[in-house]
């Protein structure tokens, strides 16, 4: 499994919004919202031990990165991976995109 | 008994250090004495005098009581400016408080690089042939946003184009910072160091420039505009 892992779906919620939802049910990562240049507004989510997640609102499909640090073996990342499942994205309302709109 | 023998240690010690502030204030008096008698018609410091005074003010408390020749604030003016231009030199080659790029491009084989920090003026290379690698850029603590920077280079480009990554949705002149770093670890290691409360506490987003005119392909001298 490699060190930064996408996830693409579709949410009704806003940046704001969706820090909100996200402090509310996911309380053990602590979540913000950030501005860059390229990706504007986007929600920007760290755990203790160093994974990064950033939520990206493209204007087709929202995006859900995963920066996991070097130390993390295959199995915790998958463990990591099924808690976004089961917990990130219901939160924030996601729901799947048509197979391959995301690259 | 015992308590005699403090008494005595205390008065040798105070006799001790009153005679050592005699000496320092002696060794002051006579230093100032030395400067007026040289062939000056204003009053002319060497760089040993005033290293004599940085030192004096650290050894002695009551230096200022026996200076005369300029302002204590002076040499405490000088004591600073010594320590900074100290803690500068310290702090180049990867330490906290500075960003280095060459690092984590090099590492990378992206030696050809330009970096471009978005949104200021600021424009540098990683790459001087003439001078040694390690150019600094100070974080500015006024800036509030992320830092977006911009990575152009002929190979950057070419290995994204043959990796199969596509443009950034929305700018379709620039490459995503997740592909970047996916291609490119040493920069995810680099991100991931700086984006940390022990040093800027922002993120440091990397995206690649698909456009090829700003791709430098010969590595061009540093330059530092703006700052």
């Amino acid at each position: 499994m490699k060190d930064i892992v996408a996830k693409s779906f579709k949410s009704p919620l806003s940046v704001d919004e969706m820090v909100k939802a996200l402090q509310t049910n996911v309380p053990e990562v602590s979540w913000g919202g950030r501005e860059s240049e390229y990706d504007d507004l986007y929600v920007l989510g760290r755990t203790a031990d160093g994974v990064k997640i950033r939520i990206l609102n493209y204007e087709a499909y929202d995006e859900l990165e995963v920066y996991f640090p070097s130390r993390y073996f295959d199995e915790r990342k998958k463990a990591f991976m099924a808690r976004i499942d089961a917990e990130v994205l219901p939160a924030i309302g996601a729901t799947e995109v048509p197979h391959g709109i995301a690259t | 008994m015992i308590k005699a023998l403090f008494c005595i240690i205390a008065l040798l010690s105070v006799g001790f250090k009153q005679r050592c502030e005699l000496a320092l204030e002696n060794l002051a008096l006579s230093q100032q004495l030395a400067l007026f008698n040289r062939n000056h018609k204003r009053l002319w410091l060497r760089r040993m005098d005033r290293l004599f005074w940085v030192y004096v003010s650290r050894i002695w408390e009551r230096w200022r009581e026996s200076l005369i020749v300029v302002k204590p604030d002076t040499v405490v003016r000088r004591h600073r400016k010594g320590f900074a231009l100290c803690w500068r030199r310290l702090s180049r080659h990867n330490r906290a408080g500075r960003i280095c790029f060459s690092y984590p491009l090099a590492r990378d084989g992206l030696t050809d690089a330009t970096v471009r920090m978005r949104g200021t003026a600021t424009t540098f290379y990683s790459e001087n042939p003439g001078k040694p690698l390690g150019h600094h850029w100070d974080a500015d603590p006024a800036h509030p946003r992320n830092f977006d920077l911009e990575l152009g280079s002929a190979k950057l480009t070419q290995r994204m184009s043959e990796g199969g990554y596509e443009a950034h949705p929305k700018i379709p002149t620039i490459y995503k910072t997740r592909h970047v770093m996916e291609q490119h670890p040493s920069l995810k290691e680099f991100s991931d160091k700086w984006a940390g409360p022990d040093y800027l506490g922002r993120e440091v987003n990397f995206v690649g420039l698909t456009d090829p005119k700003y791709v430098s392909t010969t590595p061009s001298d540093f330059v530092l505009k703006g700052r």
